[in-house]
């Protein structure tokens, strides 16, 4: 395969923008209430991975979650595939992940338990107390229909932000559809009341690696450590560290498999 | 209308502390205050009592221990009556890590007689006689012929008994957990022989949850620290568990979302072979 086709191969895979295109973008979700998000020691809320969502929902319309589509969605963003310019990392080709970092708030935010109950009629139930409920399950007490008491953890806060590199008017364009983010949407958790996106300057990969507080923004694959300045950091193992981030990337074998990214907790190395 | 003292009148409004909660910051810790009761030195001496007078009637025995707040209590008790009463931890294979570090520290700091029963892995039994199928209904202590309770209860007990040469055992079940053990306790008052002629005593079986908190803040007994990981996740008191790290029973009662949020790489590890695992967290 010649050296052109393999490159246009890797565009059409990849789908994202050139460094050079990009800007350093900041994100900001104004929010209705708490947003069911994962705590420390997890990821929360890839900015890729909403965006991700939006462009597929979009793509398919009224097909999204009919059909099955391993197709990767080009996002607005660029990513450690495309080679960047002076002072900034230079990523290896495999495992790439996209400029985006995950979900950011203030560490001050109070977290309030949600508990959510399921129960339903049996249909002995139903039938002693005269209701006529055709759907019941015949026993609520195996499969799904067990009753259920679980717990959900909203965390209360006014605002999450993300940064990213990417295009900020189709950045801007893409999170318009988006009106929830977090879990238990439906229940009326992580609502959000407008999008704010600010382009704050020139791109800048290393604002894309680290939070403020100096943690790891991203999940990044273990063979990126040393680029990133790390010397045997801890790994984790996760589903998948670029979308979609709820399962894992079919392998070369054409079987899934989980992936080791650097742990959550790391933190950003002081110079020497 | 002459008040009744109980309704306060010539003697004044009933005291009613306003006490801090435990890890609320300064002030007053209501577990310790309770702990020093009269009331619940009371309680104390007749869990002694009945520790006493079921080993007087039942030596040799052991004590199930979990590494948990009652069985701890339980431990405590026993070894206060016989120093050198053996400790049995039913191993299977499948408990927190932070459990077994809490019963060897504290076996050592106090020179307990602990020993660790195993005759299984409770995770590989789950999934291979179906415990942890969908459709199967939860499984009760009491549910006999499990293979899975043989592997996480009756197994070990067995191996226990056979060590130990016991007659039977203690444990730290209480009435408050579940109306099977209410009606299980209530009628036995704590003590009673089981099918296979083993006695089984809980001398805790009456007390709730807050004398629980109490004895270990009164006597300064450490409780594991899963439940101080626990309380900051968020978990309510009343829904900490430390035994299995995750059992069929339990996830109805939302245990799968603290597992995720406490332990995400073993979460991760978890649902990559069982996967039904994220529906319930």
């Amino acid at each position: 395969m010649s050296a052109t086709s393999s490159s246009l191969i890797r565009h059409i895979r990849y789908g994202s923008l050139p460094f050079h295109a990009c800007r350093l973008v900041e994100v900001t979700a104004r929010l209705r209430s708490g947003a069911v998000l994962p705590p420390a020691g997890w990821f929360p809320a890839p900015l890729d991975g909403i965006l991700a969502h939006a462009a597929r929902r979009r793509r398919l319309g009224g097909n999204y979650g009919l059909v099955v589509d391993h197709h990767t969605e080009d996002l607005p963003l660029t990513s450690t595939a495309r080679p960047a310019g002076e002072g900034q990392p230079r990523w290896k080709k495999q495992r790439w992940v996209w400029a985006a970092t995950c979900a950011w708030w203030e560490p001050t935010a109070e977290e309030d338990v949600r508990w959510i109950h399921k129960r339903a009629w049996s249909i002995a139930q139903s039938s002693e107390l005269g209701i006529d409920a055709p759907g019941t399950p015949a026993n609520p007490d195996v499969g799904r229909y067990k009753p259920q008491r679980i717990p959900q953890v909203a965390t209360i806060t006014p605002t999450i932000t993300w940064w990213c590199l990417g295009d900020p008017d189709r950045i801007r364009d893409l999170l318009g559809d988006v009106d929830a983010i977090g879990k238990k949407t439906n229940a009326g958790e992580g609502q959000v009341a407008g999008w704010d996106v600010a382009d704050i300057g020139p791109p800048d990969w290393w604002r894309i690696c680290w939070y403020p507080d100096g943690r790891i923004a991203r999940p990044f694959p273990a063979r990126h450590a040393p680029i990133l300045g790390l010397e045997n950091p801890e790994i984790v193992t996760v589903d998948a560290y670029r979308p979609p981030y709820w399962r894992p990337p079919i392998t070369d074998t054409g079987r899934r498999a989980q992936v080791q990214v650097i742990a959550p907790t790391t933190t950003r190395p002081t110079p020497q | 209308m002459t008040p009744t003292p109980r309704q306060g009148g010539h003697h004044g409004t009933r005291f009613r502390p306003q006490v801090a909660a435990r890890g609320g910051g300064g002030g007053l810790d209501a577990d310790t205050l309770r702990g020093v009761l009269a009331a619940s030195r009371r309680l104390h001496t007749e869990a002694l009592r009945r520790v006493e007078a079921f080993l007087t009637a039942h030596s040799p025995a052991y004590v199930a221990w979990s590494g948990g707040k009652d069985s701890t209590v339980v431990a405590d008790l026993a070894t206060r009556v016989d120093p050198d009463i053996v400790l049995a931890h039913f191993d299977t294979g499948f408990d927190f890590p932070e459990t077994l570090d809490h019963q060897d520290r504290l076996a050592a700091e106090r020179g307990w007689n602990l020993r660790r029963y195993r005759c299984g892995n409770a995770l590989e039994e789950m999934i291979r006689t179906g415990a942890w199928d969908h459709e199967a209904p939860d499984l009760t202590i009491d549910g006999g012929d499990s293979e899975w309770l043989h592997v996480t209860r009756l197994g070990p007990a067995a191996m226990a008994a056979a060590d130990t040469r016991a007659n039977g055992w203690l444990w730290g079940l209480r009435a408050s957990e579940a109306q099977r053990r209410l009606a299980l306790l209530g009628r036995t008052r704590g003590v009673y022989q089981r099918a296979d002629g083993m006695w089984a005593c809980s001398p805790i079986w009456d007390w709730r949850d807050r004398d629980i908190y109490a004895y270990h803040a009164a006597t300064g007994l450490p409780l594991s620290p899963l439940y101080a990981k626990l309380e900051a996740l968020g978990c309510p008191r009343s829904s900490q568990r430390t035994s299995l790290i995750i059992d069929p029973g339990g996830l109805r009662h939302g245990r799968a979302v603290w597992l995720k949020r406490g332990w995400p790489d073993l979460w991760t590890r978890l649902t990559a072979v069982l996967p039904r695992l994220k529906e319930d967290a």
